[in-house]
């Protein structure tokens, strides 16, 4: 299906070429040379496909087995099978320009068709993923030129399943969180990545011992097997793994006649909420107005309202009862400016017992979780603790850094800005205020962290005096990042990387101080002796210096508060 | 407050949106800001707000060069986009209460003036409605009334009288408009209402390709014009002339 006209936009090109023509001010804006732009977003997904290829290469060439590369090949289809449908999920009833196709006079079916078609471009990348990890493999193991034209069926038949999976998954169950797994396997393969000197080897070693059941269990293994007939005879089995691949094929009709025939992408009314009452005394609690529907949301009556306002009560801050100790020594912290500035932010109220005590709970959950399974096996044990603690971090870094509504963007005007920038509020008040709220949160971090690291300890037999330190120093780094991280905040409702002359001395500048900073940390992480303090503090300071460079940009307005989008 | 542009010159991506702009508008003024789409008019809104930065030029506030750090220059400002920022969960009354917090506004007397303008703007029954479940005028009502009752000296509005407000507000924000320029404010509003900029300014700033084109009363560009009715309307029709 096809929503534009060809012809038609041929038409308005032409009419437009000769409306310039006609007019000397058209000419003139014409001929002025807009600077080029540069992204590298396009380079993204070919880089990871670069990637795959490099860990497939490297899969062979230190464990010598093809079916290991294919095994890698087979779980990285795998994810993307989720990341695909909640792609297809996302396009077919979240995708912004569903807003607009439902208003126009178009069929569901031809939307629901236009929105599969964009799944299905975007799922190409996934077929490039299969030609080049089995064209690394072919090229490992010599394959003979002729069976090379053998890698394309295979590729394309192993992309296919992945589809069919991914219609499976969205018709029969599009209630699993499939954002919640593909952002979990994207931080797994981050952290993988990252800590790939300590986790590459066993986790090598596994898929290396565990690769024909990887081949067999994991639907694109079925398919992408096929390779190894290609190397030798004793493999020739493997071409029965086409029949529950055949299998899972079939289902894709049914599963796109499913989705398609509950697709009706229509604008989502919710109900009318009830009225929102400032906090109030029992014995003054409004009442709902009579209403002669009886499912009418609550109404307070205006004679009330006007009673509220003139009492003054709809100015108290919403969060002003119900604060536990921590929240309340934040509160009684903070500046009279830096408590309106709470307001802006969290205007809910900014929570620390709360979600801390669900932190330390599922580290705890985690940590006995882990300990009872190394009972049975010492490596599930040691996979459930390093994925608990990963968890774990990942929500305590979250509620570290946490910056409410102030870096939230607004659209006007064709451009996005950050929310603090609208009302006025300034660079260093703000990052004042967000920073008192990090730092009285770190003896919760220092007791996360140095959990975390004890467990850790547990395992590696590490001392716990040495894991006790490791954690206060990394609660130490962590609380410097908010400086780091709060740089990035507002540089990303910025335009102070738009041009050469403005992204040059900032990358200078990111390169010098990010670059020490990391040194800085290294050293605190080597260093035993209490030198390694003087480190943590350089870091910290390093940071900070950072921060406030930035912050001197920024006031001396060498960028705008806005992004501006290419022309 | 004095707001000065001395050759103030700003692009995007190259394409110039104000051009060596320089003018002065003095406090207790209308002034609205007239020019065809892209000129440059929320671009003139945004430099005073400090959104976006003069690639060459500054801005004066009170005779003193703007810049960032100066918050005692930008919270006597408040700029309204024509899509405001409100929290979407809370309440009208608990969004012009933190609004009134950020300008300091929250004093004595500041619930007086919120109750007297949610009646003026009829926003009264639906002080304790969620601002995410109002219409888009009403919501803009909500931005207004929390500006109008922080009370800064400068207000910046991007199309006010595009903003989805009924009959009823756009008279509310005139008429308060217009007391708030007799005690001394100055409101600076872009609009493409050429009808309503004749009768609801003080001066007018025409920008055309990021170019001042005019800069005067009303009374002076009808003098200039020859005494003519819809003195704008001409204006604008002699700038196309003059692009063809």
């Amino acid at each position: 299906m096809k929503l534009h006209s060809p012809e038609f936009e041929t038409k308005l090109r032409r009419g437009i070429k000769a409306a310039v023509r006609r007019s000397p001010v058209l000419r003139k804006n014409r001929k002025q040379k807009l600077p080029r732009q540069y992204s590298l977003e396009p380079l993204g997904r070919p880089l990871l496909t670069t990637a795959l290829g490099g860990l497939v290469l490297n899969a062979v060439n230190v464990t010598g087995h093809p079916r290991t590369g294919l095994a890698v090949m087979t779980i990285w289809a795998f994810a993307w099978i989720f990341v695909r449908t909640q792609n297809l999920l996302t396009t077919l009833f979240l995708a912004n320009d569903l807003a607009a196709l439902t208003l126009l006079p178009i069929a569901d079916a031809d939307v629901f068709r236009w929105q599969v078609a964009k799944c299905y471009r975007a799922s190409l990348m996934s077929l490039a993923d299969l030609l080049v990890g089995l064209g690394v493999l072919a090229l490992n193991i010599g394959l003979p030129g002729a069976q090379w034209l053998a890698l394309v069926p295979i590729a394309v038949l192993a992309w296919a399943l992945m589809l069919a999976c991914s219609l499976l998954l969205a018709a029969r169950y599009p209630g699993l969180p499939y954002s919640l797994v593909s952002s979990v396997l994207f931080v797994s393969g981050v952290a993988v990545l990252m800590l790939r000197g300590w986790l590459g080897p066993p986790i090598l070693a596994f898929v290396d011992r565990h690769a024909v059941a990887l081949n067999v269990l994991l639907p694109p293994g079925w398919v992408s097997s096929l390779f190894l007939v290609l190397t030798e005879p004793r493999y020739r089995p493997v071409i029965w793994m086409l029949l529950p691949a055949g299998l899972v094929l079939l289902t894709a009709r049914g599963s796109l006649a499913r989705l398609r025939d509950g697709y009706h992408p229509a604008e989502a009314i919710a109900d009318p909420p009830p009225d929102v009452v400032p906090d109030v005394a029992p014995d003054e609690e409004p009442s709902a107005p009579k209403s002669a529907e009886p499912e009418a949301p609550f109404r307070v009556d205006p004679v009330v309202i006007e009673r509220i306002i003139l009492s003054r009560r709809f100015l108290a801050p919403s969060s002003s009862t119900g604060r536990d100790w921590f929240e309340e020594r934040l509160h009684r912290w903070f500046t009279p400016r830096e408590k309106a500035l709470a307001e802006f932010a969290f205007p809910d109220g900014f929570a620390i017992v709360a979600p801390w005590t669900a932190v330390l709970r599922n580290l705890a959950i985690g940590i006995a979780v882990a300990f009872l399974l190394s009972t049975a096996s010492p490596s599930a044990g040691a996979w459930t603790l390093g994925l608990a603690l990963v968890v774990v971090s990942l929500h305590a870094l979250g509620q570290l850094l946490a910056t409410g509504n102030a870096f939230s963007g607004i659209s006007f005007g064709g451009v996005t800005v950050h929310a603090y920038a609208a009302y006025g509020i300034g660079f260093g008040e703000l990052t004042h205020f967000l920073f008192k709220c990090s730092l009285v949160q770190v003896p919760l971090l220092a007791v996360c962290l140095m959990g975390c690291s004890l467990a850790a300890a547990r395992l590696t037999h590490w001392p716990a005096a040495v894991a006790l330190q490791l954690g206060l120093k990394a609660s130490v780094f962590v609380l410097a990042s908010r400086f780091l991280f709060l740089m990035i905040n507002f540089s990303s409702g910025s335009n102070d990387t738009a041009t050469i002359r403005r992204a040059v001395p900032l990358l200078g500048l990111v390169l010098l101080f990010g670059g020490a900073f990391l040194a800085l940390a290294g050293a605190a992480w080597y260093v035993t002796n209490p030198a390694s303090w003087l480190a943590c503090f350089l870091a910290v300071l390093d940071a900070y210096l950072l921060l406030r460079v930035y912050g001197t940009w920024y006031n001396r307005m060498r960028f705008d508060l806005m992004a501006v989008p290419s022309p | 407050m004095d707001i000065e542009f001395r050759d103030v010159s700003k692009s995007y991506n190259g394409v110039p949106a104000l051009d060596r702009v320089s003018l002065r508008i003095d406090p207790g003024q209308i002034v609205s800001l007239l020019g065809p789409n892209g000129a440059g008019k929320t671009t003139l809104l945004r430099c005073v707000a400090g959104i976006a930065a003069p690639d060459r030029g500054a801005v004066y506030l009170d005779g003193e060069p703007f810049r960032r750090d100066r918050l005692d220059l930008r919270r006597r400002m408040h700029f309204l986009p024509d899509f405001p920022f409100l929290f979407p969960d809370q309440s009208v009354v608990r969004n012009v209460a933190i609004v009134l917090r950020l300008f300091e506004a929250d004093g004595d007397g500041a619930e007086e003036r919120v109750l007297a303008l949610l009646g003026d703007f009829d926003m009264l029954p639906l002080a304790l409605r969620r601002v995410g479940s109002l219409s888009r005028g009403q919501a803009y009502k909500a931005g207004l009334i929390a500006m109008m009752a922080a009370d800064p000296e400068v207000w910046l509005l991007d199309e006010p009288l595009a903003s989805g407000m009924d009959p009823h507000g756009i008279d509310a924000f005139k008429r308060h408009a217009r007391d708030a320029a007799k005690r001394g404010r100055t409101i600076l509003y872009s609009t493409q209402l050429l009808d309503v900029a004749e009768r609801f300014s003080d001066r007018v700033c025409v920008i055309d390709n990021g170019e001042i084109r005019a800069f005067d009363t009303l009374e002076t560009l009808r003098e200039r014009a020859g005494d003519k009715d819809h003195v704008l309307e001409e204006l604008f029709r002699h700038l196309r002339e003059s692009q063809a």
